[in-house]
């Protein structure tokens, strides 16, 4: 709501400096997003008198005029605008004035003869969007003075942003009011005076309400033979300040209440309603009605129609009818003073994408007892300025079922409240301020009258909030709340998130955050199968962009982006991760499956640093990582296993599911090559996916310390050819099978594939470590146990030694 | 010449023979020529046997005695080259200790995760626990039991994604609230941390932001308690030195409602780009539980009071690490995630 402080000092005599007035109110709720002087800075554009106009001597089109702004010699002017005549009082931009529009005046020469400034119109002042002639003034102004100082233009804007349950102060008087009770200054009330003439508004029209739940409120004046015309300056410089335009004097008075007092009118012409009826009603379901911006509007039985006796002239609270608009040809004006109710009006407004100034101030709720006030006043400025003649009486509707709030407060209730020693009577003095009246009805308990235009106040909370804010925040003292000594212990999920997330950054990764909607055209480009699980997507109903339309169902899609960026970069070499959720529709709740997932990619070759080989990565790249976080959270049972169907993404024959405790728990493996190319990154990516709960479930490696030997290892080696195809894990397990107490440690050193073995044979070379707890082992007694391993592994033939 | 003389002649040259040498290996040889097994003292042994009866113990003696002190002074010497060449050694060997440590490099945490485990802390170490809520949501938890009913214009504060007209991605983090209360009796004492989701996105807006979000419910809890509580924790997170202000505000589930202003971090209340020139930064939203809520999970407004807040992970990134643009956390850069 943005005021003008001239306006609002007319309602509450304030002298606090702009500034102030908006700090003081800022820490009241009503926040100043700015503060904005209007007409500063133009101090160059006088007021001057047209002594003579001629032709110009080179232009048929345009005038020299000699103007007098004061001074000794006249200025000579040129000037197009055919409105002028000498003795005219006009507004002059002298050379070197800045105006409104931005532009900055310079002596100038037009088609060969020197101006020495110009004559303005309003639009070239900033009052108008669009005016054809010159701005005429009233005759009396003194020559030479500042034109927006001397014509009272000069003013200060306010902006204050309204949190919606604040509808009473989307006016002036809402301003007021607050002003009125942080400064304790009286509220300048003023007398409307209407002078009543002719038959009677109940004679001229009926009102019937069909819906009074909508339509709690509803009245009517009527003003005859109005005179549709351009406004005063006065009128129109309140509205031009606060961004409405001047339409006529009729439509113009409708926004100056609506501005003034909150309460948004609506007038029709009188002659085009038929039937002299207006009837409050439930649209039919598919009705159809064209506002007055031209455009067809369908509606449903959700929106609220006036009608005349044959059918709808405004959609109510949101914007009126094409057919019953105030035009120049207008003689009688009916004017609609309402309170909808706020729901029903939002509805409509939002279903119809159609906020207006009104649908705002009615869903945020008018007062409903302001509603005549706001009739009087347009009706009393309409035969004012409009020339028009008031009707007697006022058509008033009324069904509401509560006319007052009343409340009782336990002064009690405050303190403990706000955990703040305020005396009863500093309560009842801040009640007074809010002009609310209060009578205590026993000793600490008040009855506090709530004013109508507070709607939004109905209970004892509400008012505490009240006498807090008008009191100061600041005044409360700030406490620490005591609490019993206790404690939930440490928080293991979150403490195993912690874990994880530190040993990916410790193995050079970096944490990446993307949105959690992504395309579904990404889950085309891994190839994943109409069919697939994964397609079980949560889809948004109003996405952003089609390209943000889905939950992802994995995070996969969203690192490959993140890669493909950074790929553009030329950072071509990297290793990220992400450890968010993921998501897919349930089958059985209404709220889709969420699952923490860990995932990571590296893509390129390792970082370089000194004296270390940069070489690309490769798959065991990427498995030590993951079982470095495996191994951080001390599962036992992980295993890496060839998938019997690989994952459409990922390359077959480099991939693996990762198991924990025999359970899956995601994948790990390099990037299918056309999957990498329909992301345009380089083909050498790798990525792994875990479900974190998964991983959180599975056993834990139990820790039960071992005595340790005193006696010296003895190493023997052993070379082993397979089949090529023989994972060497199996060997690494008939190793150990063979259970020997002495057989302490199994290192892989050596896989050979070359002359000496035959074709589709590997070798696979390996360090086995012997000791003992309670002797040395002598030479002789390892020999005997290696041999004995040798002819353990070698007794089903498929492990020969080299 | 007789043994004796030998012997002299012997002692000098190896007197002699110390003097010059200065390595080891040349020590080495020393020992070989003189001590081992062809060496000249080892020889001078081997001819005692020519002597007269009566003369071998004389000459063993002082053949023992030359054996005996050649040892020794070779062994004094071998010390004395061994501390010559370490000294050189040391005085040669040389790293630059300017060149790059050998290592995997680390990554880094994002900027969000810093922070929130930073804000975290902050409130564990007050005695709240961690709850948890999914992102998509009820429109009953998101709205409804937080005091938003359908068509009220509060709903305009927060533009929403809807999955179905039931279901959103929720708009912040207060729907942890009400499952939490649902879930518990008082006290209740617990922060909330996660992604949130807004239908806008331009400058200043992204789609998805993150909240913490927090809830104190007990019997006798007052304003002054939020107050302090909210204090203390800017104090930790911005310094002692950063004045608060709380200035009173609306959201629908709290009341009374404030939000929390943290004299500006840049210009500590001067007047800058980052606060508006009005010296002050919003930071947090605030308020005591409303009654109304406390109804849609069955606590006794008479009994209980509470209070809840929730602030943007982001803006206090922003305000931490000098961020300019809100887009760059979800960007992904790599230049951006390297500098935390």
């Amino acid at each position: 709501m943005k005021i003008s402080l001239n306006w609002l000092r007319q309602w509450v005599n304030v002298t606090d400096s702009p500034e102030s007035i908006a700090d003081r109110l800022t820490l009241v709720g009503l926040e100043a997003a700015s503060v904005e002087p209007f007409g500063e800075g133009f101090d160059k554009v006088v007021i001057g008198r047209i002594l003579k106009i001629e032709r110009h001597p080179n232009a048929e089109k345009l005038s020299l005029c000699e103007v007098t702004v004061g001074g000794e010699e006249p200025l000579s002017i040129i000037c197009g605008a055919k409105n002028i005549h000498e003795g005219a009082v006009v507004p002059v931009a002298l050379v070197g004035a800045a105006l409104p529009n931005g532009m900055k005046l310079k002596r100038s020469k037009i088609r060969g003869v020197i101006s020495e400034g110009m004559i303005c119109s309003e639009e070239e002042l900033g009052l108008e969007e669009h005016s054809t002639g010159i701005m005429l003034l009233p005759e009396d102004l003194p020559l030479g003075k500042p034109f927006f100082e001397v014509t009272g233009l000069k003013d200060t804007l306010i902006d204050f942003e309204i949190t919606p349950n604040r509808g009473d102060c989307l006016s002036i008087l809402g301003i007021a009011r607050e002003v009125a009770a942080v400064y304790d200054l009286p509220l300048e009330e003023k007398e409307i005076a209407i002078a009543e003439t002719g038959a009677p508004v109940s004679e001229a029209i009926r009102i019937k309400i069909e819906n009074p739940r909508d339509c709690p409120r509803y009245c009517a004046r009527l003003v005859r033979n109005v005179k549709i015309g351009p406004s005063p300056l006065w009128l129109r410089e309140k509205l031009v300040k606060l961004g409405f335009r001047s339409i006529n004097n009729v439509v113009d008075i409708t926004n100056y209440v609506l501005l003034e007092l909150g309460q948004p009118l609506h007038a029709f012409d009188y002659d085009t309603l038929r039937g002299r009826k207006i009837i409050v009603r439930s649209a039919g379901e598919g009705e159809h009605f064209v506002t007055l911006d031209e455009k067809e509007r369908a509606l449903t039985a959700q929106d609220l129609l006036i009608c005349d006796a044959e059918g709808p002239v405004a959609i109510a609270g949101v914007m009126g009818g094409l057919n019953s608009e105030v035009t120049d040809a207008t003689r009688n004006v009916l004017i609609e003073s309402a309170y909808f109710r706020p729901g029903a009006i939002r509805r409509t407004a939002r279903r119809l994408g159609l906020p207006t100034e009104a649908s705002y101030r009615f869903e945020r709720e008018v007062d409903p007892d302001g509603v005549i006030r706001a009739a009087d006043l347009a009706a009393s400025l309409m035969a004012e300025l409009a020339g028009g003649e008031v009707a007697p009486g006022v058509v008033d509707a009324d069904f509401r079922e509560k006319r007052e709030e009343i409340i009782v407060l336990p002064t009690r209730k405050v303190r403990t409240t706000l955990g703040l020693k305020i005396p009863d009577e500093e309560i009842r003095q801040i009640l007074r301020r809010l002009f609310m009246a209060a009578e205590e009805t026993s000793p600490g308990v008040l009855k506090v009258h709530v004013p109508s235009y507070r709607r939004d106040i109905t209970r004892v909370i509400d008012l505490i909030e009240e006498i807090g804010r008008i009191n100061g925040l600041d005044k409360i003292p700030a406490a620490l709340p005591v609490r019993e000594m206790d404690t939930k212990g440490i928080d293991s999920n979150r403490q195993q998130r912690e874990q994880a997330r530190r040993s990916l950054v410790d193995a050079g990764y970096y944490e990446a955050i993307n949105y959690s909607f992504i395309s579904p055209a990404w889950l085309d480009a891994l190839m994943i199968p109409e069919e697939d699980p994964l397609r079980k997507v949560v889809r948004l109903k109003n996405p952003l962009t089609e390209e943000m339309s889905i939950l992802r169902p994995l995070l996969i899609p969203s690192l490959l982006e993140t890669a493909r960026k950074n790929f553009n970069y030329r950072l071509q070499d990297l290793k990220i991760f992400e450890f968010r959720n993921i998501y897919f529709a349930s089958d059985s709740r209404e709220l889709p499956e969420e699952h923490l997932h860990l995932a990571g990619l590296i893509m390129g070759k390792n970082p370089y640093t000194f004296g270390f080989e940069k070489r690309p990565f490769d798959f065991l790249d990427i498995k030590g990582d993951l079982e470095g976080v495996c191994e951080v959270l001390g599962l036992a049972q992980v295993g890496f296993t060839s998938p019997d169907i690989p994952r459409p993404f990922l390359h077959p024959g480099i991939s693996a599911e990762v198991t924990v405790d025999g359970l899956s728990a995601g994948f790990v493996g390099k990037v299918n090559p056309e999957v990498a190319e329909a992301f345009r990154i380089g083909e050498n990516v790798y990525c792994f996916e875990l479900d974190f709960d998964t991983l959180l479930k599975g056993s834990r490696r139990r820790i039960k310390v071992e005595e340790i030997s005193k006696y010296p290892p003895v190493s023997r080696d052993i070379a082993l050819v397979v089949d090529l195809d023989m994972p060497i894990g199996k060997i690494v397990e008939r190793i150990y099978a063979f259970q020997n107490k002495y057989l302490k440690r199994v290192e892989l050193f050596d896989i050979y594939l070359g002359d000496e073995i035959p074709e589709g044979k590997k070798s696979a070379a390996f360090r086995i470590t012997y000791q003992a707890l309670k002797k040395t082992l002598k030479d002789k007694e390892v020999d005997k146990i290696h041999g004995q391993l040798a002819s353990y592994l070698t007794k089903n033939g498929d492990i020969q030694l080299r | 010449m007789d043994l004796r003389q030998e012997i002299e002649a012997l002692e000098s040259e190896i007197r002699r023979l110390l003097g010059e040498v200065d390595s080891l290996e040349a020590l080495d040889r020393l020992r070989v020529d003189f001590l081992g097994r062809k060496g000249k003292i080892t020889l001078l042994t081997k001819r005692l046997g020519s002597l007269a009866k009566e003369e071998r113990p004389e000459a063993g003696k002082a053949i023992n005695r030359l054996k005996t002190w050649a040892a020794e002074a070779l062994e004094e010497k071998m010390r004395a080259v061994k501390a010559a060449v370490r000294a050189r050694k040391l005085q040669q060997e040389r790293v630059d200790v300017t060149l790059p440590g050998r290592r995997v490099p680390a990554g880094r945490e994002h900027p969000i995760t810093l922070v929130s485990r930073e804000i975290t802390d902050i409130f564990t170490g007050m005695g709240f626990d961690i709850a948890e809520g999914p992102e998509v949501e009820l429109d009953y938890y998101n709205f409804e039991a937080l005091n938003i009913p359908k068509d009220h214009p509060a709903r305009d504060m927060q533009d929403t994604f809807y999955v179905s007209d039931n279901v959103v991605l929720r708009t912040h983090t207060s729907p942890v609230q009400v499952r939490t209360m649902e879930k518990q009796r008082p006290p209740v004492r617990i922060i909330t941390l996660g992604a949130v989701y807004r239908c806008d996105s331009d400058v200043t807006h992204t789609p998805m932001f993150h909240q913490v979000e927090g809830l104190l419910v007990d019997e006798n809890i007052t304003m002054g308690d939020l107050k302090g509580v909210l204090t203390r924790f800017v104090h930790l997170m911005f310094g002692r030195d950063i004045g608060v202000r709380f200035r009173p505000s609306f959201f629908p589930f709290t009341e009374p409602s404030a939000e929390v202003d943290i004299q500006c971090v840049i210009c500590k209340g001067k007047g800058c780009r980052v606060c508006a020139q009005t010296g002050w930064l919003e930071i947090l939203g605030c308020g005591m539980v409303d009654p109304a809520v406390y109804g849609f999970v069955d606590y006794d407004p008479e009994i209980y009071s509470g209070f809840a807040w929730g602030l943007g992970v982001e803006r206090v990134a922003m305000l931490k690490y000098g961020i300019n643009d809100l887009r760059s956390f979800f960007e992904n850069d790599m230049r951006f995630l390297a500098q935390f």
